[in-house]
């Protein structure tokens, strides 16, 4: 597999995961608490590939997360590119590519993206329709049950997804 | 200025990525209209795995829930076949309540349709019904309740017997069936008269003293003709079931199916104000 089919399989198992969250989120709790599959997508190819490549893949997968949450666009893709050079850039200091600290990426990467969403999203919109602060508890939920599963995506990822072997650590490197 | 861009260009592009997608955010979020082309391109290609999935959890969480995950499902059980024992009784309970309701609303009603005499309500607590013996049933009314001797017992479907031995809180009765219970009866249809005796045994009994001429025939309703001096007239008695007329004699024969199954009997009433004179019963009261 080339470098060049990289992406746009990352967006199909983004497809598919999206798709798992949602039968499995209305499954397990009804929607109470919901799961952010996509995410170690994100998280895999800030890892794994190139920075043009991932930024781009990010920003294919944001899009994708945007049209699936049907709000205005732009939001997650942004966010996506975001936590794409946050888990490059934190990645460096453990093993990040361990089950344990790639599930602990997930997990940092699913809570900053709910985070900023709730924040821009507050930002954005007028007092009386912004989103509650108490939603952060919802996204810490989503959170550890996104790092619960990420080993697994992850295990997945690797064997459709052929990694690039990055050698450095750091943002642009 | 141009190798300035070639040497940032990474920096640049990925810096566009996150930060234009974020304008165009900022720029539309305060008036968001309907879903987009892709918006609609995501949910369609989505929707059909996210059934299938759906369907997969689902049907895999059922047969978890019924083949598997049985903790507790025993006692469950046995909980509920308890509860259902308990609600059978409680069901059976209401059933013989009903019936003996219906029971009594038909003696009730079968009482006021006798304004002339007056009743005592009663229940029947014990039978001898020896096919060798006495034909007699006890019932929890006795002198104490005024109830006397030879006095006509009665359910709502006819004639049941008579008082034939009395205590101060209970009494006997000698049953229809009983060899030694004779019944004056007219034929409804002709008003013709008769006796019905008993055959000893629950069941059938015979109908005597039918003059040869009188008209009989099977199906004939026999009602007390009040001659006897126990039983005042009109009360049903049973129904000619089979007509035995010999090639001579004075008499003809019958059977009659009694008005009243004694088998069944539970609620009585005593007719109390029908009087009876000293001397003049039709039956031999026998010995106790």
């Amino acid at each position: 597999m080339t470098p060049l089919l990289r992406v746009p399989l990352a967006l199909l198992a983004v497809l598919f995961l999206l798709a798992i969250s949602a039968a499995v989120t209305r499954q397990l709790s009804g929607g109470a608490v919901s799961l952010a599959l996509a995410v170690p997508v994100i998280v895999w190819l800030g890892l794994e590939t190139p920075v043009v490549e991932g930024a781009i893949g990010a920003a294919l997968v944001g899009v994708l997360l945007d049209a699936s949450a049907g709000g205005p666009g732009g939001l997650l893709t942004s966010l996506s590119v975001i936590v794409l050079l946050g888990v490059r850039a934190g990645a460096g200091p453990f093993d990040a590519r361990s089950r344990l600290g790639f599930a602990l990426l997930c997990g940092a990467a699913t809570f900053l993206m709910g985070f900023g969403a709730i924040l821009l999203t507050r930002y954005v919109t007028s007092s009386n329709a912004d989103p509650s602060w108490g939603l952060l508890g919802r996204v810490l939920v989503e959170s550890l049950l996104t790092a619960a599963a990420a080993p697994a995506i992850r295990w997945a990822l690797d064997r459709v997804l052929v990694p690039a072997h990055r050698d450095h650590s750091g943002i642009l490197r | 200025m141009l190798s300035l861009l070639k040497r940032y260009r990474e920096v640049l592009l990925v810096v566009v990525l996150a930060v234009v997608p974020l304008g165009v955010f900022l720029a539309h979020a305060r008036h968001p209209g309907d879903r987009t082309t892709l918006d609609r391109f995501v949910l369609t290609v989505t929707s059909p795995v996210e059934k299938a999935i759906d369907w997969t959890v689902s049907g895999a969480l059922s047969t978890w829930q019924r083949y598997v995950w049985l903790r507790g499902a025993h006692d469950r059980s046995v909980a509920l076949s308890r509860t259902v024992n308990e609600l059978r009784a409680e069901n059976t309970e209401l059933s013989q309540l009903k019936a003996e309701n219906e029971r009594l609303e038909r003696l009730l009603a079968f009482a006021r349709s006798k304004p002339e005499h007056r009743t005592v309500g009663a229940r029947i607590i014990g039978t001898r019904m020896d096919p060798k013996g006495l034909q007699l049933v006890t019932i929890d009314r006795g002198a104490d309740d005024g109830v006397r001797r030879m006095m006509p017992v009665v359910t709502a479907d006819g004639v049941l017997g008579r008082v034939h031995t009395l205590g101060d809180r209970s009494a006997d009765v000698l049953l229809l069936s009983d060899r030694n219970s004779s019944i004056a009866v007219r034929v409804e249809r002709s008003r013709a008269r008769a006796n019905v005796r008993g055959q000893g045994a629950p069941g059938p009994c015979r109908l005597e003293y039918a003059l040869r001429s009188d008209d009989l025939i099977e199906g004939d309703q026999l009602v007390t003709s009040g001659t006897d001096g126990v039983f005042p007239r009109g009360l049903p008695v049973g129904q000619v079931t089979r007509v035995k007329r010999g090639g001579f004699g004075l008499y003809q024969a019958a059977e009659v199916l009694p008005a009243v199954d004694v088998n069944r009997a539970e609620e009585v009433a005593v007719l109390v104000s029908t009087e009876v004179p000293g001397g003049l019963p039709a039956a031999r009261a026998p010995e106790p």
